[in-house]
Order: structure tokens, then sequence, then C-alpha cells
């Protein structure tokens, strides 16, 4: 009978805390949303699982690799985010390697002007940034480290938030990635009432031009006087840039077919698998229910919401100079999360007006975006670090 | 908090100095593609007109001589 009471104490059902089921089912409701309505599936699923796998009680998975606890007692989701993204700090460079490679600088070369979008989306980074500083003054832990670590998360760029929290607060690294994917995930819920809300209806049925054809010499001149530009100025953000321009390269050349088709299907894919699941792992009851996660949670959403209304003033900004007017819509694509806030212009531009069709337009600030978080990233790290 | 200004300072203008750079990349690179275009291309309206009316009149020139062997070819 003691041996029957011994082996039932030794099961995750006697071990399950009231916290850790109400994580397995946020879990699942991640994996329904993915599968039933098809949201963000390709983070959502893996998110949703490894959610449900890292609150299964005793399970071991999320056990780091430490001298002290012994090598051999780490888990699977410990060790890959030990030496993924904490420790190497790998999979963000790789990640954008595919991203890169999946990139058309095509829309951005033929209308250079939306670049400056890009840019006025990072708004939301610098006001999370002094909104998790003061934060750390009323007695929340947050230094400045922290503080551009929860900052990054407007950027609205995963693998950047992990790069930068990697670098400089990798206590809560976990939590910023978690958020940062979150937030992308639910890019299609907090974007489209902040851009009605901040356009009016006849701003957002604004059509614009097919973008002019590029040269291939254009398109293979632009990644390459990005690499040398950025990195001779930003040489901290090199991880990223280098290795997003390296994958774009690859793609524009034409002549690595076999090269730009690994790095944006099998290993954006295999690395695309183990960040999600990793990132996901993350999200423990003793992480999620304490009150720096929360406000964490809050700084989050409203750097995410800051950049998407930066970059909608800033397009109706440009329409007082611009003699051409641009849809105010494709400036919240500006905060990054390539491709889906360009797939949000589009749509909420669509509904306005079902002859605008912005998704080419859309992509030049999210391609900006993407280069202006990682230049911000690599500037934190030079000046804090 | 005056490093967190600077920060704000530095970071938000190299992200805006280096997207002024990469857009001034964009416009010299379109200059150069253009006037490369121009100079392996015929330069003026006219030129391209007097290439077509040239390239008509061989065509026209061609065909005369074809017919003109074929009818000598029968007479033989």
């Amino acid at each position: 009978m003691q041996e029957l009471l011994d082996f039932i104490a030794t099961t995750g059902l006697a071990n399950l805390d009231w916290r850790n089921g109400i994580m397995i089912v946020v879990g699942l409701m991640f994996i329904y949303l993915a599968i039933r309505n098809e949201w963000e599936p390709y983070e959502l699923l893996p998110i949703g699982l490894g959610i449900v796998a890292a609150n299964l009680p005793l399970t071991g998975l999320i056990t780091l690799p430490s001298p002290s606890a012994g090598f051999q007692e780490a888990g699977i989701f410990g060790v890959l985010f030990h030496y993924c993204l904490s420790f190497w700090n790998i999979l963000p460079p790789i990640i954008f390697l595919g991203i890169g490679a999946l990139t058309d600088f095509g829309p951005v070369i033929a209308n250079p002007k939306t670049l400056i979008l890009g840019a006025a989306a990072q708004v939301g980074i610098f006001i999370a940034f002094w909104g998790a500083l003061f934060a750390g003054h009323l007695g929340l832990g947050f230094g400045i480290k922290e503080a551009a670590s929860i900052g990054i998360i407007g950027g609205a760029d995963g693998p950047t938030t992990i790069f930068l929290s990697a670098r400089l607060a990798p206590d809560i690294l976990g939590v910023t990635a978690v958020i940062a994917y979150s937030y992308m995930a639910a890019v299609a819920f907090i974007q489209p009432p902040l851009m009605k809300l901040f356009t009016t209806a006849k701003e957002r049925q604004i059509e614009m031009k097919p973008p002019r054809v590029v040269s291939k010499l254009e398109k293979l001149v632009f990644p390459n006087v990005a690499l040398i530009s950025i990195i001779l100025i930003v040489p901290k953000s090199a991880p990223l840039i280098a290795m997003f321009m390296i994958g774009n390269l690859f793609r524009e050349s034409g002549v690595v077919p076999r090269l730009t088709s690994a790095a944006s299907n099998e290993i954006l894919n295999i690395a695309t698998i183990f960040l999600m699941l990793t990132v996901g792992t993350q999200l423990t009851a003793e992480r999620v229910f304490d009150l720096e996660t929360i406000v964490i949670l809050c700084l989050g959403l409203m750097a995410f919401s800051c950049g998407t209304v930066g970059g909608l003033l800033f397009a109706k900004i440009m329409n007082l100079f611009l003699k051409e007017k641009i849809n105010p819509l494709i400036g919240s694509a500006g905060v990054s999360a390539v491709p889906m806030a360009a797939r949000i212009s589009h749509h909420v531009g669509q509904e306005a007006n079902p002859k605008t069709f912005l998704l080419p337009h859309a992509m030049g600030p999210n391609v900006a975006g993407v280069i202006g978080s990682a230049v911000i990233a690599g500037v934190f790290i030079s000046l804090v670090n | 908090m005056i490093q967190a200004a600077y920060l704000t300072a530095i970071g938000m203008g190299t992200a805006v100095g280096l997207l002024l750079v990469l857009i001034s990349s964009i416009v010299i690179t379109k200059v150069i593609v253009n006037r490369l275009d121009r100079a392996s291309d015929p330069k003026t309206f006219d030129e391209k007109e007097e290439n077509i009316r040239q390239a008509t009149a061989a065509a026209v020139a061609v065909s005369i001589l074809k017919a003109k062997a074929t009818e000598s070819s029968r007479g033989n």
C-alpha cells in the first residue's frame, strides 16, 4: 500500500498546481486558435504545445544545464533555451537569415520614402523603455538593461527581442520573448482597432499606384549598401543585420537557388520549431503569476500600440507634404512583425476600399521596421552593456 | 535618467539616420541604373524612330531581293 502511495506521490497529477492547470488551459487555447481559426499557426501551435509541456509537473523538460545541478539533469527545452537563446544566442540570427532569403526589397526600392515609416514606428520602443524605467523607480526592479529589453518588445520582432534580452537582461529573457511573440501572433487583434481609430474612412480608402519594376542591379546593390553602412555605424547589430542581408543576397543573386531554398525553408523551419517550442516552455505558471511579468505584459502592449500609432500618425504627417498621397494604413506595418503587420494593413485597406492593394506598399515600412529595431537593439547593446 | 535620455536620442537618431542613408543609396542607385540604361539604349526618341525606320527599310529590302531572286530562278 505504501508503494502505491509513493507512486501516486511521484505522479504529475499529485503535484499539479492550480496555476499550472490554468496555464495548460491557456496552452490548449493557443492550440485551438491555431488549428480551428488558423491564427498564426506557425507561432501559436508550437508556443501552445510548449506551454502545455512546460506546465506539466515533474517533467524536468525546462531544467537548465548547470554544473551544480549536473549537466545530465538538464531537460531538452532547458538545453535549447540555454544554448540556442540565452548563452550562445544563435537562433535569432539564423531566423534572420531565413527572413532575409524570403524578403523582397523591391517595394522598398520602388518607394523608398516608406522606409521612414519604419523608423517612426520605433517610437513605441522608447515609450516602453521610459515606462519600464518609471516602473523601476516605483520599486519593480527594472534597471536600464531591463528597460531596454522590455522596450524592444515594441519593435514587434521576436528574434531581435531575444537577441537583446539575452545580452542585457537574461533573467527576463523568457518573459520578454514570450510576450513579443504573443503580441506578434495577436497583431490581428491589436492593430485593426487602432488603425480605425487613428485614420478616417477617407484616408483608409486612398489608392496607391502599383510600385515600379525594380532592376536586378538595384536589388543587388541595396542589401550590400545596407550591410556595410549599418554595420559600420552599429557593429553590435551585425549578427542580425549581416544574416538578414546575406539571406537576401542569396535570393537576389539568383545563382544559389539551393542555398536560398535551404535558408528560407529547411533552416528557417527547423529554427522556428525549436525557437517557438522553447519560447512556449518559458510561459510557466511561476513566471506568469508574477507582478513583474504582468507589468512587462502591459508595457509590451503599450510599446506595440504606440509603435502602431506612431507609424499611422507619421504617414498622416507625410501626406501633408506629399503630392501623391500614401494610405496611412501602411504606417502601422512599421512595427516589423513580418509579414503579418503588412497583411493587416492590406486587409484593413481592402475593408475600406476593395480596390486598394496595399500589401506591396506595406512591405516597405515592414522591412524598415525589422532593420530599425535591429539597429536600435545594436545601439542599446553598444551603450548599455 | 541622463543615460536613458542619451540612449533615446542616439537610438532614434541612429535608426532614422541609417534609414535616410538607405533612402539616399536607393535614389543614387536608381540614377546610376537609369544612366546605364540610357548609355546602352538609343538616347533620344528621334534616334529610336530612326532605328525603327531603318529596320523596316532593311526588312522590306530583303523581302524585295528575295522575291526578285525567286522570280529569276523561275525564269531559268
